[in-house]
Order: structure tokens, then sequence, then C-alpha cells
């Protein structure tokens, strides 16, 4: 991964700028190539709003490109942009004192099967509280470690046990609880 | 091994964010609650851990964050560069405010500036004399001693910050 910035080419506040930033245009899109459609995917599923998904990614990345992380392999910079988003996500809920998390959802009825199991699966996750949600995804999609979620969320690092114990158990339950009652519907 | 703990909890959960479950992990699974229950949902978040091809194209563009973060990092630049101009315009206020002060209590500072270089030093009340406007002279002194103080600072500030 490229990170020395390069200023060549660039009208004066524009090189200010480059000179600042952690990496140039190439290396900066590479790396979003690369991170960009898990990163999204995260904040879409979590944040259940396209447009909210949107804001906080651009928003992720500027942070990140101007942030003093010193770290250099790719890794550790996908982890501090996850953290950073997390933190965005928080800050964005207690602004707004908003949970995401819809009051009510359309019943799936598309008359696809397959279709209609996934809109069920989807309302699933949407049941769960936001930091439910938050705190599962980045357990178990991006394998992030108990230090690593309390670093991001900041819930206490001897919370996170329970908590993601709480919001599995829960999450399951509800997975089991749309599976039984599509069998017995059939 | 109970309905809370197991110890191959974060190897169940990484097989299965890899794709890596073996016979296995599987086998186990079925005996261990936590295990089962992670397999169950460590799969659901995989499954939906992609973006359809209808939500790849709402992912934006990386150039235009780019320019945004370029944009924002001259903004930040900028306003470094110009806070030691505004540290001095501060200063330049505060110096106002004290000379108007000074000024409209000026009779009482004069006394009490002749009073007080008297105790510090008798040899200082010698200086008036080579002032035309002998009733002003600590107060004179006093303003440029301010002046020297305050463009010390400044300068000291700005050439920190270069």
């Amino acid at each position: 991964m490229c990170l020395e910035p390069s200023a060549t080419g660039s009208p004066d506040d524009a090189r200010v700028a480059t000179v600042r930033l952690r990496m140039d245009e190439e290396c900066f899109r590479l790396f979003y190539e690369r991170s960009a459609p898990r990163l999204f995917a995260y904040l879409l599923r979590v944040s259940g709003e396209r447009s909210v998904a949107e804001d906080l990614l651009q928003e992720a990345y500027c942070r990140f490109l101007s942030s003093k992380f010193s770290e250099t392999d790719e890794a550790s910079q996908r982890s501090y942009l996850f953290r950073i988003a997390t933190n965005l996500m928080r800050d964005r809920w207690r602004r707004h004192r908003e949970d995401p998390m819809p009051e009510t959802l359309p019943e799936p009825t598309s008359g696809h099967p397959a279709i209609d199991r996934q809109l069920e699966m989807r309302q699933a996750f949407q049941q769960l509280k936001a930091r439910e949600r938050q705190l599962l995804w980045l357990a178990y999609v991006e394998g992030s470690s108990h230090k690593e979620i309390s670093e991001a969320t900041g819930l206490r690092h001897t919370s996170i046990r329970l908590l993601l114990f709480r919001a599995r158990h829960k999450l399951a339950s509800l997975i089991r609880g749309n599976s039984s009652s599509k069998g017995q519907s059939q | 091994m109970n309905n809370i703990l197991c110890q191959r909890e974060d190897q169940t959960a990484a097989a299965v964010r890899n794709a890596t479950v073996d016979r296995e992990t599987a086998l186990h699974a079925q005996q261990c609650p936590a295990c089962s229950e992670i397999l169950l949902v460590a799969e659901f978040l995989c499954d939906r851990s992609t973006l359809t091809d209808r939500e790849r194209t709402v992912l934006p563009d990386a150039a235009p964050i780019w320019k945004q973060a370029q944009t924002r990092a001259g903004r930040e630049a900028l306003r470094l560069a110009l806070r030691p101009i505004r540290f001095m315009k501060i200063i330049a206020v505060v110096a106002l405010f004290a000379v108007s002060w000074l000024g409209s209590h000026l009779p009482a500072t004069s006394e009490w500036m002749g009073s007080w270089m008297g105790n510090l030093n008798p040899d200082l009340i010698s200086i008036p004399r080579i002032w035309p406007a002998s009733a002003y002279q600590a107060e004179i002194l006093l303003g440029f001693a301010a002046a020297t103080v305050l463009l010390t600072l400044g300068s000291w500030y700005m050439v920190r910050q270069e």
C-alpha cells in the first residue's frame, strides 16, 4: 500500500491539501475499491437507510484521509476505517436521538418464496437494536476482537461478551422464529 | 461447555467467515448450543455482507470523496495558517481596551505608578525628566513595556507555528 502523498500538477491550494492527506489519489482509489463495498454493506445493514449509509461512508473516508493514523498495513487501516464509521453512526444516533430500527415493517408478500424469505430475514435483523446489529456485524462479519469492538463502540471491554451473547441469542431466536413460522404456514 | 460459553466459539465464527466450515465444526455445532447459535447467526450475517448488484450501483464513486477530502484539508490548512493572525488580532483588541481603560483612569494610574516605581527603585524617579510631559511618564513607560511584551509573545507564537 502506497502512503507517500504526491503533490504534482495541482493548483497551489490543492497542493497544500494533497500534502496533508495520508495517500495519493491513485492509492486512495485502489484502497477504496477494496474496502468500500464491505464498509457500505456494514453501514447499510446496520443503519437500514441508504442515504444515511452513503453520507456516513463519504464522511468516514474523508476523516480517514485526513487522519494521522500511522499504521501502514491494509488490515489495520481497514479496521481503523470501520472504527471511524462506527463512531460516526454512534454520533448520528446521539445527535438525532434516533434508533434507525423501523417501527413497522411491511409484510413480505412478493409472491416469490425466495424473495419473501430474504425479506423476512432482513426484517429479523432490523428488529434488533442498532447497537446490537453493530456488535454482531463487527464480531461475526468483520471478525473484530472484543478489544477492537470496545474501542470502536465506546462500550466497556468487559461488557462486550455479554452484550454480544444477548444480541446473538436474540437474533438466533428471531431467525428460528421466522423459520418455524414459515414451516408451520407451509 | 455450556449454553453461554464454548472454547471453540472464535474458531466456529472464523470458519463461517472464511467459508471453511468442515465436518468436524459442523458436528461440534450440532452438540454445542453456543456454537450452533454462532453458526446460525454468523451464516445469516455473512450471507448479507456482500452487496447486491442493485446496491453496488449506489455505492459512491471514489473521485468525489477524494475531492471532498482535498477541499476539507485545504480549508483546514488555511485555518491553521490564519491562526497566528487571529491570535494577534485578539491581543491587539485586548491591548486597545487596556490602553483605553488606562487612559480613562490616568490621574489615578499616574499616582499609583509614581509611588510604585518610587518604592521599587528611587533612581527611576529621575527618568521622567527626559520626557516633556512628566505627568504621563509612567503610563508611557507602561505602554512601551506592554507593547514590547505583547510583540515578543506574538512573534514567539508565530515562529512556533511556522
